[in-house]
């Protein structure tokens, strides 16, 4: 798969203060590609980097093969939907739809049928004449992605997509987002919501600090960085609890070391990013 | 594409002003209020006695105090005694109607009746205010005619100058200045006759109503000939440096309020938009960043227009303001469009929260407005302020809106005005994009 987006050795600062440190990876084209830390981490600033918001103070970033940040085709290829809620709250949904899809270009019935098909995707059809100051938060977030999607950008950056939103609107947007990646979008998904990640990355880079800390698909992670597999039972009344890397092994040898109708429970616990993120930064990844 | 683009922000920008509750009162509801209050408090509400009439006493006798007195009183007039200098000035500059001189000898020729000279006095009036000329000599002549009137029937008064006018025939004959003896023998021989009738009971006015009316009747008719006031009118062409009403001077404040928050609701809109990230969204789209400021500005300037037009509509066909060179209107319009979407531009970008712009934003603008004109009329204003006002593009705004409607500027004195304005909505164009440009780059 080619290279969609190349980070080399990018860095930034404010007023003598590195936000970034020397960050190099690429993503591939047609995968989701997670971002995840703590809040502070530098991954807005560098979504701002890769989007051509903010100059980079060193490094170079290279989009779709030989584009620079701010280019048009670069910009006419790349769609955000940012933390903060880029819409209009007095415009309808619509009104917002149409707006920024004549901002990128459409026009007639190419945008009418960008519009109809970014509302569809996200559920909001029946909502599409309302004001978006009547909408809930999880509406407004679902919103935000049909406006990053509308011009159907080569590249997708979803900026924390989910924060403040009900679990059922969580789940639209991570349906969303797993079928926009099935029509062939590349993703980059920041968040410090590893469950997220765990669910719908291939591929995570974890940041701290400016820096990468990590960078490998979860599997890969939670091999090279997670802990054992956390076993837990009880056994006459008392709780046991055992590490492993190999929990069937060890369940299969507690089955036949023990008398088995002596367990009364048992539980395994998977190595988790948390882990990961703890191991590699000492500390959680919810402290920031 | 590019003109698509520019016009979705236009469109968008227009939508979003209309749909403001707040900001669709202080762009369009507030500058009416202003022009609509201060245009009566201005106009006097119909406070005053009458026709202002400056009135200049050269003669300084009893006869014409007396008359200045009568005229006071008068209902349809507003009497202030002045120089003949500050008289001619004031009709000039247009601040009142006219003037009215009691020159030497005016005294003596109403205090004479038969010595062939007639009362004059002098009127000066703005040429094209012809139906205040009218009255005017209407209600002189009127009360010169009551004095007149009154002296034939009053029996002292009237014995008294007709001993006068013998006196003076006999001095004359005696320094040989008559020319005709015997016309001057018959007027002699009518005034002894008359003197006599006014010494009979018949010419008393204490008699009978009946007997009073008879003689005033006899006294009419008699005298009919006679006139009361000889009126020399001037014709004084007005300089017009002063508006016509109030309300030629609050509509363009009011529009100039209009301007502001206009200028203030879309420097808003572009605070806002940054801190919600749509500018962001926009400034990562296919649209450049001079189209999306571009697109902003022609919303301002468009709704300018709108705003200013709507107010001279509004003052025009209610309050009878009149814009006596519309080309010239055109063009301060379209100056002042520009020079204020110029500004919000550049006050779009000097701030980063909504408070901020707020407060930056209309705190200049109140310095703009006061030193400018824009809260109290510019000639009102202290002298001490005049070089300050200079740096107002508020007083230019009003300046150029005044020109075509009652200063009457010519080309010459439009031109400079107007390229005042447009150099500031330029420089203010300019600067903004500038920092915007400089601000997209940094956090």
């Amino acid at each position: 798969m080619p290279d969609i987006l190349i980070l080399d050795q990018i860095s930034k600062q404010f007023d003598q203060t590195s936000v970034i440190n020397h960050l190099s990876f690429e993503v591939e084209e047609g995968e989701i590609f997670g971002l995840l830390g703590p809040n502070g981490a530098g991954k807005t600033t560098l979504v701002n980097i890769i989007t051509g918001l903010l100059d980079a103070s060193a490094g170079a970033v290279t989009l779709f093969g030989n584009y620079a940040p701010g280019d048009a085709y670069a910009r006419a290829n790349i769609g955000l939907a940012s933390q903060s809620l880029a819409l209009y709250e007095d415009l309808t949904a619509i009104e917002n739809l149409q707006f920024f899809g004549r901002m990128q270009g459409l026009t007639g019935g190419n945008l009418d049928a960008a519009v109809k098909q970014a509302l569809a995707g996200v559920g909001l059809t029946d909502k599409a004449d309302q004001r978006v100051k009547h909408f809930s938060g999880g509406m407004k977030r679902r919103l935000n992605l049909a406006v990053a999607i509308l011009h159907q950008p080569k590249l997708l950056i979803l900026d924390e997509p989910t924060v403040g939103v009900d679990p059922q609107s969580r789940n639209a947007i991570m349906e969303s987002i797993l079928h926009l990646r099935d029509q062939g979008h590349t993703i980059i998904y920041t968040t410090h919501y590893m469950e997220e990640v765990e669910k719908l990355c291939d591929r995570v880079a974890i940041m701290d600090k400016g820096q990468l800390i990590a960078l490998d698909s979860v599997n890969g992670l939670l091999q090279a960085h997670g802990d054992n597999y956390h076993i837990r039972y009880s056994q006459d009344n008392q709780i046991h609890n055992t590490e492993t890397d190999n929990p069937l092994a060890t369940i299969r040898e507690l089955l036949e070391s023990e008398q088995p109708a002596d367990i009364s429970s048992l539980s395994v616990q998977s190595p988790t990013l948390e882990q990961v993120f703890l191991n590699l930064t000492g500390h959680q990844l919810r402290d920031g | 594409m590019m003109l698509s683009r520019l016009l979705a922000v236009t469109q968008k920008d227009l939508k979003l002003l209309y749909r403001d509750k707040g900001g669709f009162f202080f762009t369009f509801i507030f500058p009416i209020i202003m022009a609509v209050f201060f245009g009566s408090m201005m106009s006097g509400g119909g406070g005053m006695k009458g026709i202002s009439l400056q009135l200049v006493d050269q003669d300084q006798t009893v006869s014409s105090r007396a008359f200045i007195q009568k005229l006071d009183a008068a209902d349809e007039l507003t009497i202030v005694q002045v120089d003949e200098d500050t008289a001619r000035n004031a009709v000039r500059k247009g601040k009142v109607a006219a003037f009215l001189i009691l020159p030497k000898g005016f005294g003596e020729a109403k205090g004479n009746l038969f010595s062939g000279k007639t009362a004059t006095v002098q009127l000066g009036v703005d040429p094209k205010r012809s139906a205040i000329k009218g009255l005017l000599y209407g209600v002189l002549m009127n009360y010169a005619a009551e004095d007149m009137q009154a002296s034939f029937t009053d029996t002292d008064k009237l014995s008294t100058q007709i001993d006068q006018s013998l006196a003076d025939i006999r001095k004359a004959r005696e320094k040989g200045k008559l020319k005709d003896d015997a016309k001057a023998d018959r007027l002699v021989t009518f005034l002894n006759d008359f003197q006599e009738m006014v010494a009979t009971d018949s010419f008393d006015n204490n008699n009978s109503t009946t007997e009073s009316d008879k003689a005033k009747d006899n006294v009419e008719g008699g005298f009919n000939g006679l006139q009361p006031l000889v009126i020399e009118t001037q014709d004084i062409a007005v300089n017009r440096d002063g508006p016509p009403s109030g309300y030629d001077v609050s509509f363009p404040q009011g529009i100039i309020w209009g301007m502001m928050g206009c200028l203030s609701a879309f420097s808003l809109s572009l605070v806002s938009e940054r801190n919600q990230g749509a500018l962001s969204r926009l400034l990562i789209s296919s649209a450049n960043r001079s189209t999306i400021l571009a697109g902003k500005a022609l919303a301002c300037f468009s709704t300018i227009i709108f705003i200013a037009v709507s107010l001279l509509l509004l003052g025009k066909l209610v309050f009878g303001i009149q814009v006596r060179q519309p080309a010239y209107m055109l063009m301060s319009l379209f100056a002042i469009g520009f020079c204020f979407s110029g500004l919000m531009i550049m006050f779009s970008v000097v701030s980063k929260s909504e408070k901020a712009a707020s407060g930056i934003t209309w705190a200049a603008m109140m310095l703009m407005a006061m030193a400018g004109g824009g809260m109290i009329p510019l000639a009102f204003l202290p002298a001490w302020m005049t070089p300050i006002s200079q740096f107002s593009p508020v007083k230019w705004s009003i300046l150029v809106l005044e020109g075509p409607m009652w200063r009457q500027f010519s080309l010459a004195e439009m031109l400079p005005v107007l390229a005042v304005l447009m150099g500031i909505g330029l420089t203010g164009f300019l600067l903004g994009v500038r920092l915007f440009k400089w601000q997209g780059k940094s956090p």
